[in-house]
């Protein structure tokens, strides 16, 4: 027995390139997860001080979270996660990153993903794997226990997962039915069992216990190295299934299925690998500077790069998260204790980190969702004047697209700065009256898009809820032929959001839903 | 013979599997079915059961609603109607801060309810205020329900509602079987009385 432990955990070895790539991945995937999709969320934690810990003695030794902490903390985090992934400074950016994300979760049940806690263990344990293992020299004997221990996580939360269906509730398939809530999938299921004469719900009765069977096998696989070739070609059509059928889960199919095709491949698929990676590693071997003048001019520059990147993040507190970075830029890149290895790698790592974040802020526009979020939140509970700081910080990010005008414009109403509220509100009309044209151009080009058509028709809907508030606010200022012309534009919005509608009704659509909606609001907006 | 490295090590490998066994395991010797943190229950029916959340300001004698999306962030809310414990208890406290009788009338369909025809939705759709999924219209000695529901098997509709319901009416095993009250409204949260 304790010999079979001692192969099973100590004897136990990875391929440095299959190991270089599971880093990449996922400490690259949760560096790019924390920027464009965690950070978002960030405003729901200690909103109206308010919150409750995943574990409960955190309640009594940490303060009540706050947006902006948590947003920091995440931002952070991707920077250390991408550093991690490149290989600059493995173990502190890999600990700093398991941190800030496993901390936070931890901090707050605000966060209920139970994939966010897996990807949480799945970092502590990679913190627990040496560096130079990490790098690809890990010593001949030096026993890779955490690696095993990264397969038997995997393992055990399929176990789990599986375990939680063999339940009566579960096999009926009604759950599966429920959650496949979009009627396309339904339809498509339905004519599916129409054409093999199965009874109605059979396919999602089948579906309940083939997942089931599914995940006791994916348990067994990650367990078992035998049989990993087989799971490399079954296991992964589960999380494609999970993201065909449109379940909410954010990125946790994608990092199931980068994991999967990671640690299942074949150890040649890594053996061929390893020839450029080498080459590579031999490469990064070169870059020295035994000049230590040079190696702090070098290291002052990669430091000053990423200071000078993270200063531009569209956030308050950038300057106290600009110190951070350039602290730990610092640590990584000074020569301290000797040369650096890589050190020219390193400056530009910290370049191409400090670019990425900004980039990732940019597209995906979670800065502008953070201060969206937080405004509407503050304005829900009634905290009017914080709420037009943030809509305003929101407005800031989004320049000359469509933001928060409109709503920063009402609260003002609400205040009675009516002369504040005026110029938001002419803004907010004319944005929309380009983004209205663009969009009508577009579906010109493509007009059997319906979806392209419910986009158009929604933004002409509102569209005339701002011609609705500039025509109120000019007639308040005492401008009659301004308020004239606003309440026109609303009449001529309704009707060609109305137009837009019965387009999009007259094509073939299995998913009615958002164009139901679209219906009801405008059968609202006509009633104001 | 292991060195003391090892040995250290083993003592980790298995602290840490008894905690990934023990943690989600706790969940089903438990009795709390609502709370699935750190069971690994993706995907649970549980997650699909349906609560309903009303807290109430009972300071001044009445029961007064109060509207939580004024007093909390919709997250909280969410969580709630997920019948967290550890949330129910905050919200209670945050709420008893600014008042001297809190009430909160916290009820949740359980997840096995999808077994029972009693508790199916049908609509209503004779307009008489009973669910059709109450009434045996088909005349098959069961409410109607049963032909919804896939764990009754075709036929047995009435040996199903007997083996749920007992001599009891549609209504009131309904009543008894469909709703979990996880907090009523009956009961002070506020004080000692809490």
């Amino acid at each position: 027995m304790s010999e079979r432990w001692h192969d099973y955990w100590h004897a136990f070895r990875v391929h440095p390139a299959r190991l270089a790539a599971l880093r990449w991945a996922l400490f690259g995937l949760v560096a790019f997860d924390m920027w464009a999709v965690m950070l978002e969320h960030a405003a729901r934690y200690g909103a109206g001080d308010f919150n409750v810990a995943q574990v409960s003695i955190l309640d009594v030794v940490l303060p009540v979270p706050t947006p902006g902490v948590i947003a920091a903390g995440w931002l952070l985090g991707g920077f250390f996660g991408l550093r991690a992934a490149l290989g600059i400074a493995i173990r502190t950016s890999m600990i700093g990153a398991t941190v800030c994300y496993g901390g936070i979760y931890l901090w707050s049940q605000a966060d209920s993903y139970q994939h966010h806690y897996l990807v949480a263990l799945l970092l502590f344990v990679a913190c627990l794997v040496p560096a130079s293992t990490w790098r690809g020299e890990p010593r001949e004997d030096a026993s890779q226990w955490p690696l095993r221990l990264l397969y038997v996580q995997v393992a055990l939360t399929y176990f789990w997962t599986a375990v939680t269906k063999v339940d009566a509730t579960w096999l009926t398939g009604d759950t599966m039915m429920k959650l496949t809530s979009d009627p396309c999938i339904r339809d498509w299921v339905t004519a599916f069992e129409a054409n093999r004469g199965w009874d109605r719900g059979e396919l999602y009765v089948f579906s309940a216990k083939a997942v089931i069977v599914g995940e006791f096998f994916a348990a067994v696989v990650f367990m078992w190295r035998r049989l990993w070739l087989i799971g490399l070609f079954v296991i992964p059509w589960f999380h494609v299934g999970v993201e065909v059928l449109g379940f909410e889960i954010e990125w946790f199919s994608y990092y199931m299925i980068a994991l999967i095709l990671i640690m299942l491949s074949p150890e040649r698929v890594w053996v061929m690998v390893n020839g450029p990676l080498e080459s590579l590693r031999a490469k990064l071997a070169r870059d020295t500077l035994s000049d230590s003048s040079h190696a702090m001019i070098v290291a002052g520059v990669g430091t000053a790069a990423a200071v000078g990147l993270a200063l531009q993040v569209p956030f308050s507190s950038k300057v106290e998260f600009a110190a951070i970075v350039g602290i730990f830029a610092l640590l990584a890149l000074w020569p301290l204790d000797g040369p650096r290895p890589a050190p020219r790698y390193g400056a530009v790592v910290h370049g191409i980190v400090g670019v990425a974040m900004l980039l990732t802020l940019q597209v995906s526009e979670s800065a502008y969702d953070f201060y969206r979020m937080w405004g509407g939140d503050l304005r829900r509970r009634g905290q009017v004047e914080l709420a037009i700081e943030k809509y305003q910080h929101a407005n800031a990010i989004m320049g000359e697209r469509p933001a928060r005008r409109y709503q920063l414009g009402q609260l003002y109403e609400r205040r009675g700065q009516y002369e504040d509220a005026l110029p938001l509100f002419r803004e907010s009309h004319a944005v929309y009256t380009q983004q209205v044209s663009a969009l009508t151009r577009e579906s010109l080009r493509a007009p059997t898009d319906v979806e392209a058509l419910h986009t158009l028709a929604g933004d002409q809907l509102r569209l005339s809820d701002r011609c609705r508030a500039l025509a109120r606010a000019e007639r308040r200022a005492g401008n009659a032929d301004a308020a004239q012309e606003a309440q026109n534009c609303r009449s001529h919005s309704l009707d060609d959001a109305e137009d837009t509608l019965n387009r999009a009704a007259a094509l073939k659509s299995c998913d009615p839903r958002e164009g139901n909606r679209l219906r009801r609001q405008l059968r609202k907006s006509r009633g104001q | 013979m292991q060195s003391p490295p090892h040995r250290k090590t083993n003592v980790f490998i298995a602290a840490f599997l008894a905690i990934q066994i023990g943690l989600p395991l706790s969940y089903y010797v438990g009795d709390d079915p609502f709370d699935e943190r750190f069971a690994w229950r993706m995907f649970s029916p549980v997650r699909l059961a349906r609560c309903t959340i009303q807290a109430y300001d009972a300071s001044a004698g009445g029961l007064t609603p109060i509207t939580l999306s004024r007093e909390l962030h919709v997250v909280w809310i969410n969580l709630l109607k997920r019948a967290r414990p550890a949330v129910i208890d905050a919200v209670a406290a945050r709420l008893c801060e600014d008042r001297t009788d809190v009430r909160m009338q916290l009820s949740c369909t359980p997840p096995d309810s999808v077994l029972r025809g009693v508790c199916m939705r049908m609509g209503d759709r004779d307009r008489n205020g009973v669910d059709d999924a109450l009434e045996d219209n088909d005349g098959d000695g069961a409410p109607d329900g049963y032909r919804r529901t896939k764990a009754c098997p075709e036929g047995e509709a009435q040996t199903c509602f007997r083996a749920d319901c007992g001599d009891e009416t549609a209504r009131a095993c309904h009543d008894r079987l469909c709703r979990v009250v996880i907090k009523s409204s009956d009961t002070p949260l506020c004080g000692d009385d809490a």
